[in-house]
């Protein structure tokens, strides 16, 4: 090897020559992954969908509808219902309670870095240990009916475990950080001569937010409510253990189906009816986003 | 707050409960929809790694041997190499709180193998992991119906008797069960029913009927367990029916009387209820008795009652998975366990009554008398009517 190029020189050289094949070559590694652990999974779960209930569980051989058509009577579309109630109202309740603490945030100055450490700083802990903080805190005989008694407030303890309470406030609490974070980093972007020109051209407070602020946080807000929204239509710990398995949700029904129903075609089935609906909406959600915006623009 | 109790409890999660809920932390991580995926995903690499099987014991189990073979499970045995290959490790899968602390250290320092032990919470969410193939477990310990339903989709090793040095120690009337004629898969572990828990301080008297759960002035006080086949079952009961009912007008009626015990409820929760009956938050809840002994050793008010009309009574046993990787010392583990001291620990620390007839444990709730036993009735598999179950459940949930 005397002279010409190296061996490395000569394959970078290959690719500089052919920018698609880098790009091939640059999207393997993830796309091969993505097909592996997302797209397998999900096929083979799409297949399931229409195959036999395995007597003990699993799947056995054949071709049927019944697991879709199952899923549309009243009993399931009432816990469908209900789900979407829940997760529409823990995504309502995290941005009204996560916007101000991003805004403020944003302006924090030079306690931004400290006060963002502290938002995610829950998860150093697995969810399910703070779910399980959350029953110490609101059972009967637990730290804030004690402390509400004690300050004399309320004779007897208030019934705040196992109530729909409860599981709002554990959804809530759980997904919080994912709607405080997109939003502070699109309100951290936020031109402050832009504010400025408002209030010079005579825009009050109040149209400062809503017409200046607001509008430009949107990607944020859209971002976080989608976070939060998707996970929460899935979720079922915090209705199993906050909940008191009271209150069935979806994600509870999918669970039941794989294990105690030992029905996988039929969870398989409502994962995918549920996964269309999640795709369906967010679709619409957008749709009807960007056209805000392009008639505003 | 109780701070000894809630620092118990805390204990209590940290060693146990964690571990069995795991499997719903794994999930919760992936999300909605992803449920199914992570199943499906376990599904998939189970079906494509498959586990190479050690070669087989001694001569002496031949027949079952033979048997396996000729299922295509196996693989054929390289000539004259019928040894199970050692290992130094193994690992349990069992039910929380349901061994005594110190069983798996001395059997750690007696053999020099390291075992790995994680609990569950109830049989479906340990079959759902068998039937997946993922796990790696050596042991698990199935109640006897689920044991049927393992061996019936061939998830189970064939035992090696021959292994098991103290198989002499066990209670003849716990051997040759119906639900594994011959002991073909199991070794019996424990025993024990499900009835009902109580504060005696708290109650007006002791309940000594299902139709506790109706009793208004218990409103908000009352739990019954997390489990669709105990929950209907006890209403079945209530009404003078088998347990294992499949019958659509007895199962209809129980949902009736469930969804009126639901607006009563507290919740439905399964062992973690021990904490809340001993802080006083629960008074009255649908429990095991040897649970019932654990929570009475933190609060000696807790007592326990066989309602009337009957209730469950149940044997789990210890089983070998067919895709154990430490099956020699899973055998090992098991006849550790069968010998009278050990038997005598594990009965005396859980509470349960123990199928080995040299053990002496002190559990006096663990033995119901002659009379309480004739009123209790053995879970079967529901087979085709689980179905049927499932959505009576669901209809209760979401009632």
């Amino acid at each position: 090897m005397s002279g010409g190029p190296s061996v490395r020189q000569r394959v970078l050289g290959w690719f500089h020559e052919r920018p698609t094949a880098t790009a091939w070559a640059l999207l393997a590694p993830g796309g091969l992954f993505l097909l592996v652990f997302f797209v397998a999974p999900l096929v083979i779960m799409f297949g399931y969908s229409f195959m036999e209930r395995g007597l003990y569980g699993g799947v056995e051989a054949g071709f049927t509808l019944e697991h879709y058509a199952a899923f549309f009577q009243p009993l399931y579309l009432t816990i469908l219902l209900r789900t979407v109630v829940m997760a529409v109202s823990t995504t309502l309740i995290c941005l009204a309670l996560g916007y101000p603490v991003a805004y403020t945030i944003a302006r924090a100055g030079r306690f931004k870095n400290a006060l963002l450490f502290l938002v995610i700083l829950p998860f150093w802990t697995s969810f399910l240990v703070r779910t399980f903080a959350m029953i110490f805190l609101m059972r009967d005989s637990g730290l804030i009916n004690s402390l509400l008694v004690k300050a004399g407030l309320v004779e007897e303890g208030i019934t705040m475990l196992y109530t729909p309470f409860a599981v709002m406030a554990g959804l809530v609490y759980g997904f919080l950080p994912f709607m405080i974070l997109p939003i502070y980093s699109s309100l951290e972007k936020l031109d402050l001569t832009l504010l400025e020109a408002a209030e010079i051209l005579g825009a009050p407070p109040r149209a400062r937010f809503f017409r200046v602020v607001l509008p430009l946080s949107m990607p944020g807000v859209v971002a976080g409510s989608l976070l939060v929204f998707i996970p929460a239509l899935g979720s079922f710990l915090s209705s199993d253990l906050l909940g008191g398995a009271k209150q069935i949700l979806v994600g509870n029904l999918i669970q039941n189906q794989f294990t105690s129903a030992r029905n996988w075609p039929f969870g398989s089935a409502a994962s995918f009816v549920m996964m269309v609906l999640v795709v369906i909406a967010v679709g619409i959600y957008l749709r009807v986003r960007d056209a805000d915006e392009a008639r505003e623009a | 707050m109780d701070r000894k109790n809630a620092d118990a409890m805390f204990e209590d999660f940290l060693a146990g409960r964690l571990d069995r809920r795991s499997f719903v932390t794994r999930l919760l991580a992936l999300g909605a929809s992803a449920t199914t995926t992570a199943a499906l995903l376990e599904a998939c690499s189970g079906g494509t790694t498959e586990t190479p099987k050690p070669a087989d014991g001694g001569g002496g189990d031949g027949d079952e041997h033979a048997k396996a073979k000729g299922k295509g499970k196996h693989k054929a045995d390289g000539d004259g190499e019928n040894v199970l290959p050692e290992t130094k490790e193994l690992s349990i899968y069992n039910w929380s709180d349901y061994i005594a602390e110190d069983v798996v250290p001395e059997f750690e320092k007696e053999t020099g193998i390291k075992v790995t032990y994680n609990t569950y919470e109830s049989n479906e969410e340990m079959m759902a992991k068998l039937q997946v193939g993922a796990g790696g477990y050596d042991l698990v310990v199935p109640t006897g119906y689920i044991v049927t339903v393992l061996a019936a989709q061939d998830l189970l090793f064939p035992l090696r008797k021959k292994k098991l040095t103290n198989w002499a120690n066990l209670h003849p009337m716990f051997l040759n069960p119906s639900f594994d004629p011959d002991n073909k898969y199991s070794v019996p572990w424990l025993w024990g029913t499900t009835g009902i828990a109580y504060r005696a301080d708290k109650v007006k008297a002791p309940p000594d009927s299902w139709a506790v759960f109706h009793d208004t002035q218990y409103k908000n006080k009352m739990t019954q367990m997390d489990d669709q086949r105990d929950v209907i079952g006890s209403w079945l009961k209530f009404r003078g029916k088998s347990l294992n009912s499949t019958d659509k007008a007895e199962l209809d009626q129980a949902k009736a009387d469930a969804l009126q015990s639901k607006a009563l409820l507290k919740a439905y929760v399964s062992a973690p209820v021990k904490g809340q009956l001993v802080s006083g938050d629960v008074w009255i809840a649908q429990l095991w008795n040897g649970d019932t002994m654990q929570a009475k050793a933190e609060n000696e008010q807790i007592a326990y009652a066989l309602p009337k009309e009957g209730a469950g009574l149940w044997t789990d046993s210890l089983v070998i998975p067919k895709s154990a990787p430490n099956i020699r010392n899973a055998l090992a583990f098991m006849d550790f366990c069968m010998r009278p001291e050990i038997a005598t620990k594990i009965a005396d620390f859980t509470g349960y009554g123990s199928p080995n007839a040299k053990a002496t444990p002190e559990t006096p709730i663990a033995y119901p008398t002659d009379e309480e036993m004739k009123r209790l009735e053995i879970q079967k598999d529901l087979g085709e009517a689980l179905q049927i179950w499932d959505q009576i459940w669901t209809e209760i949930k979401a009632g």
